[in-house]
């Protein structure tokens, strides 16, 4: 099913208010940032985990979420309609205009890189069994970050398995990624198979 | 004898209106620019606002670098004399400040094409450390503190706050205005004025040397090329490869336009070259680059070619130059 048909499903979906809540969990639990967290063998504290995430409103205009951990008010969306499906990032034909000017999209959220244009995709920060971890993901010139779908299922709370995310990073040393990278293919499919029940 | 000497004259300037002819043929018209303009209001306002902004350094963090600093508008709005530009505090960047000029025609902006639109582009300078050390909160909060910017922002805009989006309009819009297009080599394409001979040779050398990455009439084609400069090992700098990290995109750099090149010296992104006569010897000893190495007269005749690109109009006109009136500004 191509993006426009899915556009048009989204489109003949019944109108009414509706929220949607993203849950973090490491293997099924529930983990709180800033918060030092043993689960298992694995040690770890995030203190940063921002991503955006876009819904389209008609096949030619989306609306865009800034989900932040650190702001209890961003984790629960409302939209006209239930969300069947959302894309992940921001559009690469948007990004390429410049900073866009959606209240979510203010680069003063601190998901704009200024040394290029563009949004960063997924913000994690933190440790993680003694590395330090600065992950930016995103870029839209190359090594595209955008625009994997993740599909809902009636679900009015949407669990994250970060643990799944985490697992694919290099992290047997300190990791730095804050520039497009020739992973961003990898890590998006693996960020984008991360909503579901655990 | 009488009459043979003007049969010779006229003869003489047959072959000279000829030539003209022959040479340059219809002038090359401009491409369409590239720049998105119908979104950006531009009115006179809006310039002028961006022209404060440009020369004022109240964008950096302590006030001590404005986008001026780096681009000077009688040195081809670049920094002049300084291989790398330095920024706030003396501290010295990565890269030789890239000329600015003709910006509507330019699909990506900076040596490695990391900006892709002049609104957005101008939060680069402003937010990185070596050079306004700034952040974007601290920028918008000085400006909203600043009568004279509220004032100047509401007459152009209508807000009472500052907004990002306006600065970059602003900004942007001067930028725009910054068109190089009354060179020498113009007005001799336009009929106007005649090249010299040795401008002429130079003029040829080229077009089959040069003019396959520095198109006219832009003297750019928008792409990134590697120049053949061995990497500076203290820069480090793979430039393309920086924002693409594709291997194929290792040692591209833009390809800046030649316009005005006598006064945008140093040369190239690290400004390694002081002198238009060291980057013509350095092209010259390169044949994948060249046809074959320059004589000593043909790197004459290059060179004043490509002095012919000079636009002293552009240079120095009045409506470019800081409206401040402390010059210090």
């Amino acid at each position: 099913m191509n993006f426009i048909s899915l556009c048009i499903l989204w489109l003949c979906a019944p109108t009414s208010l509706t929220t949607t809540s993203f849950d973090l969990q490491w293997k099924g639990i529930p983990i709180v940032l800033g918060q030092k967290t043993i689960i298992g063998l694995d040690t770890f504290c995030i203190n940063t985990l921002k991503f955006y995430i876009e819904i389209p409103t008609s096949p030619k205009h989306q609306e865009h979420f800034l989900i932040d951990f650190n702001d209890t008010s961003s984790v629960q969306i409302t939209t006209q309609k239930p969300i069947k499906f959302f894309k992940l990032g921001v559009d690469s034909a948007l990004q390429k205009m410049g900073i866009c000017d959606e209240p979510a999209l203010n680069p003063q959220k601190g998901m704009y890189w200024t040394w290029q244009n563009g949004y960063i995709t997924l913000k994690i920060e933190g440790t993680f069994n003694g590395k330090k971890l600065l992950f930016h993901l995103g870029g839209f010139q190359s090594y595209n970050a955008n625009g994997k779908i993740v599909f809902m299922n009636h679900q009015s709370t949407l669990p994250i398995q970060l643990n799944e995310f985490i697992a694919t990073l290099p992290l047997n040393q300190d990791l730095k990624v804050m520039s497009p990278h020739p992973n961003n293919e990898k890590w998006m499919n693996a960020w984008s198979q991360c909503f579901h029940e655990n | 004898m009488k009459i043979k000497h003007i049969l010779l004259i006229i003869l003489i300037g047959f072959t000279f209106s000829f030539q003209k002819i022959s040479w340059f043929g219809k002038p090359k018209p401009w491409p369409k620019p590239l720049y998105p303009i119908s979104s950006n209001k531009s009115n006179q306002k809006i310039i002028h606002l961006g022209r404060f902004l440009f020369y004022d350094p109240i964008l950096s963090a302590d006030s001590s670098i404005s986008c001026s600093s780096c681009h000077l508008n009688y040195s081809g709005f670049t920094h002049v004399d300084h291989a790398l530009s330095h920024g706030i505090h003396d501290n010295i960047g990565f890269r030789n400040s890239i000329a600015l000029m003709n910006l509507a025609w330019n699909s990506t902006l900076m040596w490695d094409g990391s900006q892709t639109n002049l609104e957005a582009q101008i939060w680069a300078p402003i937010t990185d450390s070596n050079e306004m050390g700034n952040s974007i909160e601290q920028a918008l909060s000085k400006l909203n503190r600043t009568e004279r910017y509220r004032k100047l922002f509401k007459e152009t805009f209508g807000t009472d706050s500052i907004l990002m989006k306006h600065v970059g309009q602003a900004l942007a819009q001067f930028e725009l205005q910054l068109v190089s297009k009354n060179s020498k080599y113009d007005r001799v394409l336009w009929g106007k004025e005649t090249f010299t001979e040795k401008e002429i040779k130079g003029y040829q050398i080229f077009l089959k040397n040069c003019n396959k990455c520095h198109q006219e009439p832009l003297f750019t084609k928008n792409e990134f090329a590697n120049n053949q400069i061995p990497l500076n090992p203290s820069l480090v700098d793979e430039g393309r490869f920086r924002v693409t990290q594709d291997p194929k995109d290792k040692n591209l750099f833009k390809i800046p336009t030649l316009r005005n090149i006598e006064f945008t010296f140093p040369y190239m992104h690290d400004g390694r070259f002081q002198t238009l006569a060291q980057v013509i010897q350095h092209y010259s000893a390169h044949s994948t680059i060249v046809e074959k190495p320059f004589s000593s007269n043909e790197m004459i005749e290059l060179n004043a070619f490509l002095l012919t690109l000079s636009d002293h109009e552009f240079l120095f006109n009045p409506n470019y130059s800081t409206p401040h009136k402390n010059k210090n500004h």
